[in-house]
């Protein structure tokens, strides 16, 4: 096992290197020029080349490449290219935003959706199984904006329950927080607890049928204790990875949320680099969230080697 | 695509003359073209494109055509969904929409599977330093979230339905690698390829004609899955303003048009979010029920409680 923990950790090295690459290029080949970003498309020629040369644009792409790699290595992503602001306090203002959101849903989604898809597999064919799987498919086939269109319609324009869009800061008062929490929250758990909920009816499926399930009922366990102290364990392996996956699909997924309940998180600022064409910004949300999700594919990967015994024992 | 391959089929048992035994629908097929569930998605799917392909003859009003006497109308027998902040009616642009999401679907999964198929059969036919490489950078693209990914690239390209396409052709291609690289690994073993190989074939002809077909059941689940993912990520981009421009209906844009107006006029966005909500539904229903019968490892499995 240490070695395969070794060999994955190592891995981890290598992938950091190529997502700066992917992020760096992905927004350094842009046809557009940025100085058009600063100066607006129409500035004259003398002030485009003077700007260039401040930003250091007129350098070939490799060095500017290491230039930036160093930096952001430091945890410095240089300055928005629209505001002038340093991108590393924008990080820090709208990280914590956007991880709340996914991190509450993804803890939801995972205490909503793993009972419902042990207790479809439980009785394949059921009632129960067959309404949590029409759950699972239209789960995941309704768009999240489309789902915060709903809520707000009926929970904020209709009940007059829960405040449409806005954030509070918790530290400013923690009731209006989580009040406007609850929506965009809710709006990005349906499609991650469908998720889990099938892959766990998948796996639970696939292990009721092994023979140590048939085994533990034979001498008398109580079916319950099978499902939760036999079964579960090894059903979770598939599902650990599913989670992972989730974690960053709910990254992603804040970009549309945020936008549509008026958020101040990660997503909300690529969005609005994006139509300013701030490559600087877009550049430093790709790494950070990339980084985010190798980071959380190491972890599940180092959790899959524990919890799975043929790793742990190789 | 099924009906077209019955037909097919039709047409060679048609033939019965030259061929010596009578061509029947192999097992497969008839599983496919039997199965409930398929039969369902697939015709709400030949509905979806039917409409959209005959949209311009049906009697609809036209999508872009402003009456201006009647904005923002609640839903009548002239405008069944209502009529749109300047007066176009609602029901004939989700139709209309159709036609986009349905040609988005379609481009953006035939980039994916010609960027990613090829990808992952040299990964896994080769094996080896191509297949580590190719993986590795597999890895970290499917590491950025696809929808964060797809705005970026737009941000570098520019908002616009053929740049959508593009982008949501190139993110969903990892998978498509992915994939095709585990089939091809467990593939380029068996007997018939080692068979081929012995008998002198190029690694080029091996990985075409030998390794490709055995990938292609799930190659198919694939592609019913991913013109799915391709409608609702076009959808997303739209209803953040960097897919299909206006004044091109799209669903995405609809929804978010319609979305300062759900007081009072919530069919603007309902219409268009449902249409999404369906067709993605249809196209992932499809994709499942495909893998099930595809898919054998998944079949005979009761438990044993």
């Amino acid at each position: 096992m240490t070695a395969y923990i070794l060999r994955r950790v190592l891995l981890i090295v290598p992938l950091l290197l190529l997502l700066t690459i992917f992020a760096f290029v992905l927004n350094s080949v842009v046809p557009g020029d940025p100085t058009g970003a600063i100066l607006g498309e129409n500035a004259n020629p003398e002030a485009k080349r003077q700007v260039e040369q401040e930003l250091g644009l007129d350098r070939p792409m490799v060095v500017r490449y290491l230039d930036w790699l160093g930096n952001a290595a430091q945890g410095d992503f240089g300055r928005s290219y629209v505001n002038r602001q340093p991108i590393t306090q924008q990080l820090q203002d709208r990280f914590p935003v956007t991880l709340e959101l996914a991190l509450v849903a993804l803890v939801v989604a995972t205490l909503l959706g793993i009972p419902l898809g042990v207790i479809a597999a439980v009785r394949p064919g059921s009632i129960v199984d067959r309404l949590a799987m029409v759950f699972a498919v239209a789960g995941v086939a309704l768009p999240n904006f489309f789902l915060a269109t709903l809520l707000v319609l009926f929970f904020s324009v209709k009940l007059h329950w829960l405040p449409a869009t806005g954030w509070i800061p918790f530290s400013e008062d923690p009731v209006e927080h989580i009040r406007h929490v609850i929506l965009p929250a809710a709006t990005l758990v349906l499609t991650p607890t469908a998720i889990i909920a099938r892959m766990m009816r998948t796996s639970m499926v696939g292990v009721l049928a092994e023979d140590y399930v048939r085994t533990a009922r034979a001498k008398g366990l109580r079916k319950f204790t099978v499902v939760v102290r036999h079964a579960l364990r090894n059903a979770m392996i598939p599902t650990l990875t599913v989670l992972g996956l989730q974690l960053s699909a709910l990254l992603g997924g804040t970009i549309i949320i945020e936008s549509v309940f008026g958020l101040p998180g990660l997503g909300r600022l690529a969005l609005t680099a994006v139509t300013g064409h701030d490559s600087p910004t877009i550049q430093a949300v790709v790494l950070l969230i990339g980084t985010g999700v190798l980071t959380i594919s190491l972890l599940v990967d180092l959790l899959y080697a524990y919890v799975n015994p043929r790793i742990r024992y190789a | 695509m099924s009906a077209q391959g019955s037909k097919a089929a039709d047409s060679l048992s048609g033939a019965g003359l030259r061929a010596p035994q009578r061509r029947r629908i192999p097992p497969v097929l008839g599983r496919v073209l039997r199965d409930p569930t398929i039969r369902i998605a697939g015709s709400v799917i030949i509905l979806l494109v039917l409409l959209a392909a005959t949209a311009p003859i049906l009697p609809l009003d036209d999508p872009d055509v402003q009456d201006l006497y009647a904005v923002r109308a609640n839903p009548s027998a002239d405008h069944w969904l209502g009529t749109d902040p300047i007066g176009r009616d609602v029901f004939s642009r989700v139709i209309y929409g159709a036609r986009i999401s349905m040609f988005v679907g379609l481009v953006s999964v035939t980039m994916a599977f010609i960027v990613g198929v090829p990808i992952g059969l040299a990964a896994g036919f080769r094996g080896g330093l191509t297949d580590t490489l190719l993986m590795r950078m597999v890895d970290v693209v499917i590491a950025v979230p696809p929808l964060l990914l797809a705005i970026a690239l737009i941000s570098a390209l520019g908002a616009g339905i053929w740049n959508a396409m593009f982008a949501i052709g190139l993110i969903a291609a990892p998978g498509y690698a992915r994939l095709v690289r585990g089939e091809a690994l467990a593939a380029r073993e068996l007997d018939y390829v080692l068979a081929a190989r012995s008998l002198g074939a190029s690694n080029l002809r091996l990985m075409a004609v030998h390794v490709f077909p055995a990938t292609i059941p799930a190659v198919i689940v694939q592609c019913s899955l991913g013109l799915a993912f391709a409608i609702l990520t076009e959808a997303s981009l739209s209803f953040l303003g960097l897919g299909v421009q206006p004044p091109t209906p799209a669903w995405g844009s609809m929804l978010q048009n319609g979305f300062p107006y759900l007081q009072q006029q919530m069919w603007m966005a309902v219409g268009p979010g449902v249409a999404i909500f369906l067709a993605v539904l249809a196209f992932n229903v499809l994709g499942d029920a495909l893998r099930d019968i595809l898919d054998p490892r998944l079949r005979n499995r009761r438990a044993n409680l």
